[in-house]
């Protein structure tokens, strides 16, 4: 019989159950399998659940274990993907009507390594069209529909990875990967309470996943703590041989392999609240950077540095989007999209010269170095997600999310790792959050930080009450 | 003006001051050598 909390529990507590025989993967996988049929119209979580798959690994992972064949803490454990990373004769659509048949013959990287370490796929989690590259206004660009947010699905759960945050917020898998090329891991993780982690650009190999901006693209987990999206990310980081851009140092990610917390100087960045911001979110940060200043973490208010992150970044996404899904555009496609605006954006490309290109890419250079001078005064940014919680679903993201993402845009610029934390609950009790963000490669220090802060807080662990 | 087409001149403008900013970006001659080009390698048979 499984216990009613196992939708809702972590890695670290299923682990030892399936590795000590109390819990079979095949149970588990059921019970969740169930719960995506009740459950899934409800937030459009999945695009494509793939339950016989899923119930063939949990199978096996179960087999395995009974001829003492332990493979890791992932063994048997159910999740979710998102619908962008190819897996092996089974749909991968990018959250598009018109790719519906797209069936690879391959395994992103990601998939293989999840399943060489006994992880169960439970299905393909919807997403924004295109991961959100061409642009989108309103939360029903994707295929599946809204992303509903499982604290209340008059909500958007953010995006572009809405359907790995729903699954995880609802309790319909255990963890689930996502991409992000600006903000779509931080943003469903902090919309539906979840923990959350952008890796550093090249840690994790994107071979066999879609291509939105070659230089920007990153894959992490959405999860219910630290603790496990270290599990998962230890899981899948690590060069690649299909993938040239990974780093091919090996990236420490072990508790304790950070920089101790004690000796770390945190940035805290000025904010106008005025615009959009929420009181109550504004006090759930201001009690997490408490909580933090109570635990010894130094911090200090500082301005970053004064570089036009948000138009590089916007400027080069807007470029390797058109170059990476030119098919489309030639082929007319991208007026199949949800999203009105997608078959202009090539118009408006067109504005931009090769040299403005080449030009923006060396300002991202400046800007790195600019970055790196920043990380050498201080070792992290605390800041929070968003200043307002989830909008309503029919809201235009323009008007319902107004301000800047300057954290996010230098980010962006500068593949850094930034890790998103739940901390408390704003209006209407919806989820609030903060980030940490670090230098390149210093994922492990945000991540033992982050560890530290839930350690102290329990906020990572409340979920939404399903009928 | 429709909503579509006022969308589009919003896009559009956002896109302009983003171009003024990045043509009024002061940047040396030249420059780092940011983007970096690789020539492949081919494996030859018999060597």
């Amino acid at each position: 019989m499984l216990k009613s909390d196992v939708w809702f529990a972590t890695i670290d507590e299923i682990s030892p159950d399936i590795r000590a025989g109390r819990l079979s993967s095949v149970e588990l996988t059921q019970g969740f399998l169930d719960r995506i049929q009740k459950y899934n119209s409800r937030f459009n979580a999945f695009e494509h659940p793939t339950p016989e798959l899923a119930l063939e690994q949990a199978a096996r992972a179960d087999s395995d274990l009974k001829a003492n064949k332990w493979k890791g803490p992932l063994q048997g454990i159910p999740y979710a993907a998102k619908d962008l990373f190819d897996t092996r004769l089974v749909p991968t659509a990018w959250g598009t009507k018109f790719l519906r048949d797209r069936v690879p013959g391959e395994n992103a990287t990601v998939i293989d390594r999840l399943e060489a370490q006994g992880a169960v796929l439970l299905g393909k989690t919807a997403m924004v069209e295109f991961a959100g590259c061409l642009g989108y206004r309103f939360a029903n660009a994707s295929a599946s529909g809204p992303g509903r947010n499982p604290w209340d699905p008059s909500r958007w759960t953010g995006g572009s990875s809405s359907g790995s945050g729903a699954a995880v917020s609802a309790g319909l898998a255990t963890f689930a990967l996502g991409t992000e090329t600006w903000g779509s891991i931080l943003c469903p993780s902090a919309f539906c309470g979840l923990t959350g982690i952008r890796p550093t650009y090249g840690l994790v190999s994107r071979a066999g996943g879609m291509v939105g901006a070659y230089t920007f693209d990153k894959v992490g987990p959405l999860a219910r703590s630290v603790s496990d999206c270290r599990t998962v990310l230890a899981a899948i980081a690590g060069a690649d041989p299909r993938d040239p851009s990974c780093a091919t140092e090996r990236t420490k990610l072990d508790r304790g392999a950070g920089r101790q917390w004690r000796n770390l100087h945190a940035a805290l960045v000025p904010l106008d609240w005025r615009k959009a911001g929420e009181p109550e979110v504004k006090a759930a940060f201001d009690a997490a950077v408490a909580e933090l200043a109570g635990a010894g973490l130094r911090m200090e208010e500082t301005p970053l540095p004064d570089v036009p992150a948000a138009e590089v970044s916007g400027l080069l996404i807007g470029m390797e989007a058109l170059a990476a899904f030119d098919p489309f555009i030639v082929d007319g496609r991208v007026k199949q999209l949800v999203d009105d605006m997608a078959p202009r954006q090539l118009e408006l490309g067109q504005i931009v010269t090769g040299p403005d290109t080449l030009k923006a890419i060396r300002i991202r250079e400046a800007i790195q170095r600019e970055m790196r001078e920043f990380f050498q005064r201080f070792d992290v940014i605390v800041t929070p997600n968003f200043m307002s919680v989830a909008p309503p679903v029919e809201m235009d993201l323009n008007e319902a999310l107004p301000y800047g993402d300057p954290v996010g845009a230098l980010a962006a610029a500068c593949g850094l790792p930034g890790l998103a934390l739940p901390a408390g609950t704003g209006k209407g009790g919806m989820p609030a959050s903060f980030q940490l963000v670090a230098a390149p490669f210093d994922d492990a220090t945000l991540l033992d930080l982050g560890d530290m802060y839930q350690s102290r807080t329990k906020w990572n662990r409340a979920h939404p009450a399903l009928a | 003006m429709s909503a579509h087409q006022k969308e589009y001149e919003r896009q559009k403008a956002g896109t302009l001051s983003t171009l003024k900013t990045i043509r009024a970006y002061p940047l040396p001659p030249g420059g780092d050598l940011p983007v970096v080009f690789r020539p492949m390698r081919t494996p030859k048979k018999g060597r």
